[in-house]
């Protein structure tokens, strides 16, 4: 059983303060969301719980273990902050064997399931700089999603994606709860937050200023469906074409 | 272990981005030769007097330190341009990947890595193994083109040579070496990258390739043996000339400046917020 904790986490960046008094809580098989709009914290928050900042104030741990004192990152941890951000001149397969160079037990066989898992041809061998946007987001959730990690860190993952996007989230969420790993999703959308966490935040001004506790068996999908119910035609179409994680 | 992974991959990540520095250190290493040949014959003496230190010592040759007195009294200031080129392209060389990486795709390797020491020590040992690989074949360069001009294969300069080098020195004795020289290259450039570097990944690139310039420019005009460019000037080297700055204290300096460098560097990056994700690369 692992647990993420934030505590007051505050932090100033050029004299604007962009976290202050943040707090929250994650742990195994758990998914928290974090709604709000352009400039609210989001993003900042999630560099903070992956350890890409450190606090002025406050604190983030991870299995009790500090970050930026006992730790420098969220260890086993799958991120995708901001934009996809890989390498033009390479293919999606060898943009995440680099990534998977740096960490064990991560085999091609995986690598080809994670790229064939959110939509993407682990044979194509167009360079990156080829890809449309939303095959670049596509291609950061394989990343974020590649080894198993035990927190997976997004942020905004649908931003360039088709509808289909909202049915990658509901099969990334339900293989977070089955591993028993954790995530913290970011979206402005709280749609997409829905379909995937048990708990939304809102933030403000790098403030919480409401906590929703989202039931899974009433759960309201996009467009008012429930997410309990028969898929959109297109989605449907579209979860039988990948395989599963 | 983590940091050997990370250094594979700047070695096959990073090897783009300076391929055409190193293609230019052979190119660099061919025109001094042929600059060196042509000072050779412009001489009068037979090209086949001359050795390969010889060729290295005119690549390596600057004009004497600035001297107030003769400043005020209105000599002109000479600036050796062609020494400062080798120097100028290899500093240019390590600007772009660090800091594009940290920004780009490589934070996720920061991330799997677990340590911000492994990444900024990788990357220290990426810049080394440049300096390195450029010298290796701005040397080649130059040696083959002197083979070809008909040089004498000797790492001593001849009596013609030391003739034709500006020295400080009044003390010349023919029959030096360069070896002394061609060795601190990379320990020299490598400290002065690294500085470079740690400055590149913090502030900007700019400030940090003018700091190094800036420094090897003073190094140029004045002789002191704490400016490092100093030990890479031929007339100014002990190997050359005896009452020249000895190697060790050349060696010794471009260690102390390294060890800083990386020390200051990884204490940067330790705390710096690393905003990955911000560009492609």
């Amino acid at each position: 059983m692992s647990e993420l904790i934030v505590r007051e986490a505050e932090k100033t960046v050029r004299g604007i303060k962009v976290l202050d008094g943040v707090s929250l809580s994650c742990s195994s098989g758990q998914i928290v969301g974090l709604c709000g709009a352009n400039g609210s914290g989001k993003t900042m928050l999630l560099r903070a719980i992956t350890g890409l900042m450190y606090l002025d104030r406050g604190f983030v741990e991870y299995d009790g273990k500090r970050l930026g004192r006992d730790i420098d990152f969220v260890p086993h941890g799958g991120v995708l902050i901001e934009n996809p951000a890989f390498l033009g001149r390479y293919t999606a397969v060898d943009n995440l064997r680099f990534i998977a160079a740096m960490s064990d037990g991560v085999d091609m066989e995986h690598i080809r399931r994670c790229v064939a898992a959110v939509g993407l041809d682990p044979d194509d061998r167009r360079r990156y700089r080829q890809f449309s946007l939303g095959m670049r987001q596509r291609l950061g959730i394989a990343a974020a999603i590649m080894g198993r990690p035990r927190l997976v860190v997004l942020d905004e993952p649908t931003n360039a994606l088709d509808e289909s996007g909202f049915d990658l989230m509901g099969r990334i969420a339900a293989d977070i709860r089955r591993r028993g790993a954790m995530a913290i999703v970011a979206s402005h959308d709280p749609d997409v937050l829905r379909c995937m966490a048990d708990e939304i935040i809102r933030m403000k001004d790098g403030r919480v200023i409401e906590c929703e506790t989202v039931r899974r068996a009433g759960a309201v999908g996009p467009a008012g469906a429930d997410a309990t119910s028969v898929p959109r035609p297109s989605a449907r179409r579209y979860a039988r074409e990948v395989p599963a994680l | 272990m983590r940091t050997l992974r990370l250094y594979a991959r700047d070695l096959r990540v990073g090897l783009p981005s300076v391929r055409p520095y190193l293609v230019a250190a052979l190119v660099l290493g061919v025109v001094h030769g042929i600059a060196a040949a042509g000072n050779c014959a412009y001489s009068g003496n037979d090209l086949s007097s001359f050795t390969f230190a010889d060729y290295v010592a005119l690549t390596f040759q600057f004009a004497n330190p600035v001297d107030l007195w003769l400043l005020i009294q209105g000599r002109p200031l000479t600036i050796t341009f062609p020494w400062f080129f080798s120097f100028a392209v290899l500093f240019a060389a390590t600007l772009e990947y660090p800091r594009a990486d940290l920004l780009g795709a490589g934070y996720r390797g920061v991330v799997a890595s677990g340590s911000r020491w492994a990444w900024w020590i990788a990357k220290c040992a990426w810049v080394c193994t440049v300096a390195a690989a450029f010298w290796v074949l701005l040397f080649a360069g130059l040696i083959l083109t002197a083979w070809a001009f008909g040089a004498q294969a000797s790492e001593f300069m001849s009596e013609f040579a030391m003739i034709m080098v500006p020295a400080s020195s009044s003390t010349r004795y023919p029959g030096m070496s360069m070896v002394p020289l061609m060795l601190l290259t990379v320990p020299i450039c490598a400290s002065m990258m690294l500085v470079q570097l740690a400055v590149s990944v913090r502030v900007e690139r700019m400030p940090g390739y003018l700091l190094c310039m800036g420094v090897f420019f003073a190094s140029g005009m004045v002789e002191h043996p704490l400016l490092l460019g100093n030990y890479l000037i031929s007339g100014r080297s002990a190997g050359a000339y005896v009452e020249g700055l000895p190697m060790n204290d050349g060696l010794a300096l471009s260690l102390a400046v390294a060890w800083i460098a990386v020390a200051v560097g990884g204490l940067l990056v330790s705390r710096m917020t690393i905003y990955g994700g911000s560009r492609d690369e």
